[in-house]
């Protein structure tokens, strides 16, 4: 199976989301700076990267783990490449997961300035606080995706 | 093979260009479309079967929102991973001048009067772009 997680960007709740999957980072206690920094793509990407499907690793079930940016295109967007795997007729091999509802508003506004504006040093540090206050969210999202991979939710 | 005809919105411009291409349009009365301006199809964002043209390819419109760039990006490198290519899977991308208008006003709720405006400014668009998308289909029929 291949599994998308999708966020405004691509580069940061969508790989952070990834990297738990991908047991990138550890899922029971709370990351700091450098430890997020590590992770590939996280507040690295930039606007040429918006739509193109990128690929994280591979979990410990063989499914393949990618990280999209979708602007503010929402679930919308899911239902999007759901329908075109649907079309190829593989609706049953695509997971895509909208990672924006567990965002909050000092990763939206760290992650606007550190890569919209280009002010990485006043970002930053907002975007980092709202990752880890964002963090058992994610791990919450990333559980239930790995129950829906393996078809038990 | 499949061919989706993507524009800013799946039910105006590109369900209009899908009907074409399928000579399903002989006249100028697109609003009579099945599905022309369905908003709550809209709002479901999956690719809308329109029919199957004479050599049995599957056809569909799709709205991409407000970046057709980024839409048609996502779904080629989907269709890529899947094992897929152009071969199989074609993305004809539809514009109109101020086609990113009607994809805004596809958001605005239906409370607020969002079908009313959006098939108002739809119909001002079509009815003068109409022209251009028969041209631009012909075009895309010459070069298969």
């Amino acid at each position: 199976m291949k599994i998308i997680y999708h966020c405004y960007g691509g580069s940061h709740s969508s790989v952070m989301a990834a990297a738990l999957h991908l047991g990138l980072i550890p899922k029971d206690r709370i990351p700091n700076e450098n430890e997020l920094m590590t992770i590939p793509y996280y507040d690295k990407t930039t606007k040429t990267d918006f739509g193109s499907i990128r690929f994280m690793g591979i979990d410990d079930f063989k499914n393949e783990v990618y990280v999209l940016g979708k602007k503010s295109m929402g679930d919308r967007y899911s239902r999007l490449l759901m329908g075109i795997a649907a079309i190829l007729g593989h609706s049953d091999d695509v997971l895509v997961v909208n990672c924006m509802n567990r965002v909050n508003l000092a990763m939206k506004l760290g992650g606007f300035s550190s890569r919209r504006m280009g002010v990485v040093s006043l970002g930053r540090p907002v975007l980092v606080r709202g990752s880890q206050k964002a963090f058992l969210e994610l791990v919450n999202l990333v559980e239930i995706t790995r129950l829906r991979a393996m078809h038990m939710v | 093979m499949d061919i989706i005809f993507l524009g800013t919105t799946g039910v105006h411009h590109a369900l209009v260009a899908a009907h074409i291409y399928l000579e399903n349009l002989p006249d100028e009365k697109y609003y009579n479309l099945h599905n022309y301006a369905n908003l709550a199809l809209e709002a479901e964002g999956a690719p809308i079967y329109i029919g199957r043209d004479k050599p049995g390819n599957r056809v569909y419109s799709l709205g991409g929102g407000k970046d057709l760039k980024m839409a048609k990006k996502s779904i080629e490198d989907l269709t890529a991973l899947l094992g897929y290519s152009s071969r199989d899977l074609l993305v004809q991308t539809i514009t109109i001048p101020g086609d990113k208008l009607l994809a805004i006003l596809c958001g605005i709720p239906p409370v607020l009067g969002g079908s009313l405006w959006s098939e108002l400014i739809a119909a001002v668009l079509l009815k003068s772009q109409l022209p251009d998308i028969r041209q631009k289909l012909k075009t895309i029929l010459m070069q298969q």
